[in-house]
């Protein structure tokens, strides 16, 4: 039996808490002392889309969108948001919402199950989260998602052709239908050797605990 | 976005074969969801 631990994470691209949750989880591996490019932990991003009916270009800001899509005051939301700023910026994130580009996340996703065809997806997940959250990048038009790709090393044109022929969509969608089968309704949501779930933007003690679970209950069926 | 993530549960009937049976660790992290019932 595999030692690799194996975690699934369902995960959106325009999610605060998300990118949060990816430093936090990270720090949780390093917390229970393994690698993620090691070899010790094996992370998947599954696709979530929170938002699947939002335009390419929403005519607003972030806040006009929330606003509107949650029926909140402008006031409310604009203090949700400089919460959650707080709270990235205590993990080392300096989200810049002033800048953000509201836009459907789809084509993003389906780049990210492209770079995972190329074993890059988690440094694609990272540059997506980077640039809409930090560096005011448009992530739902295929140029733009182009040039975040080839700045990690993947072929511009090939990225370009598969993501117009969107080869990856049923995978997005099979992502999304297999959130429905688990009944995960908000994101982050990780999935830790297909046995334990963990629900949001936890703290690193409990991604650490929940991989030492995992590790012990190898060690046992391995010694069975 | 809200702080007290959606406190769903886990299903342990699902329907889909291919879909494991999942103990709920941990679910009061800081989370997004879509619905109208969630801040974001």
């Amino acid at each position: 039996m595999s030692e690799t631990i194996k975690v699934d994470i369902w995960s959106d691209v325009q999610c605060p808490w998300c990118y949060i949750g990816k430093r936090k989880f990270e720090a949780g591996a390093a917390l229970f002392g393994a690698d993620i490019e090691g070899g010790e932990i094996e992370v998947e991003y599954h696709s979530f889309e929170l938002a699947p009916d939002t335009p390419v270009d929403f005519e607003g800001s972030p806040v006009e969108y929330l606003s509107q899509r949650k029926g909140l005051p402008l006031a409310q939301v604009e203090e949700m948001l400089e919460r959650v700023t707080g709270i990235a910026e205590s993990v080392g994130l300096h989200y810049d919402y002033d800048a953000v580009h509201q836009t459907n996340t789809v084509i993003s996703h389906e780049l990210l199950h492209y770079a995972k065809s190329r074993g890059r997806q988690l440094d694609m997940k990272e540059a997506l989260l980077k640039s809409y959250f930090v560096d005011g990048g448009h992530v739902g038009r295929i140029a733009d998602l182009a040039d975040l790709a080839e700045g990690i090393g993947l072929d511009r044109a090939d990225v370009v052709r598969a993501l117009t022929d969107h080869e990856f969509l049923g995978d997005v969608k099979a992502d999304v239908a297999q959130a429905t089968a688990y009944g995960i309704q908000g994101v982050p949501f990780f999935v830790i050797d297909g046995r334990y779930g963990i629900s949001g933007a936890q703290d690193p003690d409990t991604f650490a605990q929940a991989l030492r679970q995992a590790r012990t209950d190898k060690s046992e069926e391995n010694s069975a | 976005m809200t702080d007290a993530t959606t406190t769903q549960e886990v299903p342990t009937d699902a329907t889909d074969a291919t879909v494991p049976e999942i103990e709920l660790l941990g679910q009061s992290g800081g989370g997004c969801c879509g619905g109208s019932a969630c801040g974001s």
